[in-house]
């Protein structure tokens, strides 16, 4: 199997690059496909989701998505090495493209950390293509204007996975454990209780989708969008970014259904999947770890190296403290809670230590009817400075919570916080400070901070000890 | 600094056996619930009687463990000749069986239920709140059971010695439902029910258990109550309670639920099949 290698879309070097150019025919072929062809775009987009998400998908190849699950990631490393494979397969019968970027043909990544690149790839936001006359097909009209018009561009907090995230378990059976790739699960598709993103799943992952807009935001239509593919391309290197020393075991026990270029019927699993090189025929060209975003945050980032690293606590996690209902408008809302003590059989299955090894912070409950386009910071203590961001919070499939009663949930690593709080005696638990404040998307033309947006309901916040 | 440096001082390690207990039930916080389940289980295999009761209408089916399970169900096969249909002691012994039917095969199926309730409510009030979830469901079960038992006396049974094509017909319509966006929908719905988790939250904990057992009855009712009121074998109660629990905790939810359907069809079919055959004999 010849190897490919997949390039960040900004560094590829020239305005309409042959990569480019490339997908965008294979794409405007796509388009033109009957929906009932696997290889067009909207078989394409209902592998993911498929109508209203209370439904039962109609077979096992459409409406598939993973979220809020382990198999967040390998699932749709999966579907985009399909894709890949289906706009390959179509550029070779595209006289206009030649042959050898054809046969080595990749998908770009949209690495919006890097400097520069939080707006939208202007070859995505072009309604012509190169040659003035024809109709580009990686236009995708439904985009925020201000997005499609690349007066708007994402935070920086939006670009890079929080703090503590690449250094995370990859998963846990808990709700209460922040992760890397998501909570241990079955199939899963929003129909789980207690089930909540990994941390590479909320941010940067769900963010983008939020900036975007339009077919993004849902997930029956988020891949009518090619900058969808691109986005989760880097997603995708995210994972090789982090490694895969610390993969999960025993999550081949669920397999996933695609159909590959020619139409037939492909199962893989998730052990399938983890080395792209050997298994899949691709590398990413970097994946050197993110810088983090903001001075905060590298305070942060500093504080949390300094802290010994040591396994991950064996013992289910507690919920301490925990408050109701908050709704977010787009002005900075303060949430305060209170944290009592542990149980008697947390401290007895400690040997008596009542003290933890772990703290998070989670937000779950989350509802809404539509997505609000921006993100949330999420604050412990009273000053909500991005030395004290938990991380964001941010909504994409909200959409789905209105009919089925599902709803979102995050869950973020605290404990460099927390004991930066004690430190300074600033660690209150009758009075624990935890606070909103919205985060993106960054206009030309005005203050992104306007405290006017779409509502969102947080059902639950709560504090646990591991 | 590693975690929050500070600890509980002047604290003595509790007993190297406290300490083991209290790590089985932090990591298993639905231990009483299985227990619960299997005591029924036991109740279930120990009662069933090797020979059927005389009046009892009869009829050889498959079982498993035990002769025929239908014989526990005295109310719930018509009344028996020899004592009347609302009698303390007839209207005991269905209740007794209601009972234990939904502690054995309820029990499972709640399983993930109460972890879920037992991760996301405040440590401090874990126990009470699984309980005041089971106890919900427990109503709810109640309520349902009432009406099995009231329609058991009056008659309302199907025995396949006597009426096989009914019998038959009701697992198609069971199977039916299975397959029915209905059936999907309360299953989608009974995992969603949201917990209060807040230490002063009891009575929410109580109103969302009955909530999520609302939904599960949508979900399981109409397969427990055809169970219950079709004279059946102890096979019948282990295959629904395998597949009903199979629709939570499955990797693949959606599979599990036609196989139930399948399974259910092919009870009652061979069931039917059984007493037709005794009929015929």
């Amino acid at each position: 199997m010849a190897t490919v290698e997949r390039r960040d879309v900004y560094a590829l070097g020239e305005r309409w690059h042959p990569i480019l150019r490339a997908y965008a025919l294979a794409v405007g072929v796509m388009r033109t496909l009957p929906a009932t062809d696997a290889r067009s775009l909207a078989y394409q987009a209902s592998v993911h989701g498929v109508g209203d998400e209370a439904d039962p998908p109609p077979d096992s190849f459409r409406g598939q998505c993973q979220h809020n699950s382990w198999y967040f990631l390998p699932w749709h490393r999966w579907y985009l090495f399909y894709f890949e494979q289906i706009v390959r397969s179509l550029l070779v019968d595209i006289d206009e493209v030649p042959a050898e970027v054809a046969e080595s043909w990749a998908l770009p990544y949209w690495n919006y950390a890097r400097t520069g690149a939080g707006r939208l790839p202007p070859e995505f936001a072009a309604p012509r293509l190169w040659d003035g006359r024809r109709r580009n097909p990686l236009f995708d009209p439904t985009r925020s204007p201000a997005v499609n018009a690349r007066t708007a561009r994402l935070d920086p907090r939006q670009t890079v996975p929080g703090v503590r995230v690449l250094r995370q378990p990859f998963s846990s059976t808990s709700p209460g454990v922040a992760t890397f790739g998501g909570t241990a699960s079955g199939w899963h598709h929003f129909r789980e209780p207690g089930a909540v993103a990994g941390g590479i799943e909320t941010t940067p992952h769900n963010d983008v989708h939020g900036f975007v807009g339009g077919n993004m935001w849902r997930f029956a239509e988020a891949g009518l969008d090619p900058v969808f593919w691109l986005h989760h391309c880097n997603i995708d290197r995210y994972w090789e970014v982090r490694g895969h020393a610390t993969d999960p075991s025993g999550w081949a026990a669920v397999s996933f259904d695609f159909r590959d270029a020619e139409g037939a019927a492909r199962t893989v699993d998730a052990d399938g999947c983890v080395d792209t090189a050997g298994q899949l025929g691709y590398v990413y060209d970097d994946v050197t770890p993110p810088a983090p975003p903001t001075p905060g945050q590298r305070v942060r980032a500093t504080r949390s190296a300094q802290m010994a690293e040591s396994p991950p606590p064996e013992l289910p996690p507690e919920v301490v403290g925990t408050r109701g209902a908050v709704r977010l408008e787009g002005a900075r809302v303060d949430a305060p809670l209170q944290v009592g003590g542990v149980s008697s059989t947390f401290r007895k299955a400690r040997g008596g230590r009542s003290e933890p090894q772990r703290v998070f912070l989670t937000i779950e409950d989350i509802t809404g009817d539509i997505n609000p386009g921006i993100s949330y910071g999420v604050y412990v203590g009273e000053d909500a400075d991005d030395s004290m961001l938990a991380g964001l919070i941010s909504f994409f499939g909200i959409e789905s919570t209105r009919a089925g009663g599902h709803a979102l949930g995050y869950t973020f690593d605290v404990t460099d916080i927390v004991s930066a709080l004690r430190d300074d005696d600033s660690w209150d638990p009758a009075d624990v400070h935890v606070i909103f404040r919205p985060v993106g998307p960054v206009l030309d033309e005005e203050e992104p901070d306007s405290g006017d947006a779409v509502p969102v309901e947080v059902g639950s916040i709560s504090v646990v000890y591991q | 600094v590693n975690g929050i440096p500070r600890r509980t001082p002047g604290t003595h390690p509790p007993a190297p056996l406290t300490v083991a207990v209290a790590r089985f039930t932090s990591r298993h916080p639905e231990w009483w619930v299985v227990l619960a389940a299997a005591v029924a289980w036991v109740a279930l295999l120990w009662t069933v009687p090797t020979e059927v009761p005389t009046g009892v209408p009869t009829v050889e089916v498959p079982t498993v463990g035990a002769a025929d399970h239908g014989a526990l169900h005295a109310a719930a096969h018509g009344p028996a000749p020899s004592s009347p249909p609302w009698s303390a002691a007839v209207l005991g012994s269905g209740a007794t069986a209601w009972l234990l039917m939904v502690l054995a095969m309820m029990g499972p199926v709640m399983v993930p239920r109460v972890r879920h309730v037992a991760a996301t409510c405040v440590g401090r009030v874990r126990a009470a709140a699984t309980a005041a979830t089971v106890a919900g469901a427990l109503l709810v079960w109640s309520v349902v059971g009432v009406g099995v038992i009231g329609a058991s006396a009056v008659g309302l049974t199907l025995d396949p010695g006597r009426m096989p094509l009914a019998v038959a017909g009701v697992g198609l319509l069971v199977a039916a439902y299975q397959l029915s966006p209905a059936k999907a929908t309360a299953l989608s719905r009974c995992h969603a029910i949201r917990v209060p988790r807040g230490e002063a939250d009891g009575l929410g904990r109580l109103t969302a258990g009955v909530a999520y057992s609302g939904w599960c009855v949508v979900s399981c009712g109409p397969a427990m109550v055809a169970m219950a009121l079709t004279r059946h074998s102890l096979l019948l109660m282990v295959v629904l309670t395998v597949g009903l629990t199979a629709e939570r905790v499955a990797h693949r939810p959606r599979r599990a639920v036609r196989r139930l359907a399948a399974a259910v069809a092919v009870s009652f079919a061979l069931a039917a099949v059984a007493g037709g055959a005794h009929v015929l004999a």
